[in-house]
């Protein structure tokens, strides 16, 4: 496909490239402390060293990652590990969707390998950056290969820690991911007018977990809250 | 879980999650901004945490409930997703000594 002339990666210092890149960095510090949390559990669960490694690169997506191996060992077929993997994630057509008139210069096969670099800490850097001034794709691309960087190396490493214990439920590690979902849904609460939706989905899924197999209770229950959220608005 | 089952579900999800990168992108614009459509999509990846806690504190007891009330104050205090887990699983292996 056809590349606009000038557009290649500039990685000099004066480049948006770097600029991206280095404006990531106390993010990927954040990166870096769940990456070797998150590592040390896939270890816990049984994932080998190459199969992470593929998943770093090819999911490339933290809450992705965490929800496919929190089921890893639940016995869901493979499709309904991959559809919950996707519908948390499809807040990503919301951020790519923003960062589509970047895209502009290149053709489909130079939007294609740079549009997998959007996560949602460089994404929120760049267009934090883009209110202030004009920038270019490549300021996306330098913080997506920060963050990737980051995530990578620390999930590996944290992979090589693990240590599999003889009795996990005595270190309560069953509750691990529990735990850590919990942390997380914390940083998605947007407050009061989340009460009502989260009730739904909570009170849903507690039903489907009861009488539908496999990971119903996370679809049932995340699409039933969402439909909340849309319609109480409606009513105001 | 097998090999070859592994890899399918890690290609899969791969190829799911870069298909919703990818539509965002080609559709760009068209996206609705306002409306039913946004509000829904804006509230999903937190009713989707909520649908995936509840069921698993339910069924760690009551000292799952201690824990994730734990949780949700060292998150709000630090805002350090990891101090916070470390925290949880910590009181419920406590709590789960059995002179509680």
């Amino acid at each position: 496909m056809r590349e606009t002339g000038g557009k290649r990666l500039n990685l000099k210092k004066d480049g948006e490239f770097y600029k991206g890149f280095r404006a990531s960095v106390p993010t990927g510090l954040g990166v870096l402390t769940y990456g070797l949390v998150f590592g040390v559990l896939c270890a816990e669960t049984g994932l080998s060293f190459p199969m992470l490694a593929l998943m770093n690169m090819a999911v490339f997506s933290g809450s992705a990652q965490t929800l496919i191996v929190g089921m890893w060992n639940g016995g869901f077929p493979v499709w309904q590990m991959a559809v919950a993997a996707a519908v948390i994630n499809v807040r990503y057509f919301l951020l790519t969707a923003a960062v589509a008139p970047l895209m502009e210069p290149y053709g489909w096969f130079g939007r294609a390998w740079r549009v997998h670099l959007v996560t949602d800490e460089n994404w929120a850097i760049t267009m934090a950056e883009w209110r202030k001034r004009e920038v270019t794709v490549d300021h996306l691309v330098g913080g997506g290969v920060c963050v990737g960087l980051f995530w990578f190396f620390s999930v590996m490493v944290g992979h090589s820690l693990g240590f599999t214990l003889e009795n996990p439920e005595r270190y309560a590690l069953d509750f691990a991911f529990t735990a850590l979902f919990t942390a997380l849904a914390v940083n998605m609460w947007r407050g009061g007018k989340d009460i009502f939706p989260w009730l739904v989905s909570a009170g849903t899924a507690s039903l489907a977990w009861r009488h539908l197999p496999g990971a119903w209770y996370v679809l049932l229950g995340g699409i039933a809250g969402s439909v909340a959220a849309a319609l109480m608005k409606e009513a105001e | 879980m097998s090999n070859s089952k592994a890899v399918a579900v890690v290609l899969l999800s791969a190829l799911f999650v870069y298909s919703i990168r990818f539509f965002g992108l080609a559709l760009g614009k068209r996206l609705p901004k306002t409306g039913f459509f946004k509000r829904a999509m804006d509230a999903l990846p937190g009713t989707i945490f909520a649908a995936l806690v509840f069921p698993g504190l339910l069924a760690a007891g009551w000292q799952g409930l201690v824990a994730a009330g734990l949780i949700v104050l060292v998150t709000k205090k630090t805002g350090n997703v990891m101090l916070a887990m470390l925290t949880g699983v910590a009181a419920v292996a406590l709590l789960r000594i059995p002179v509680f």
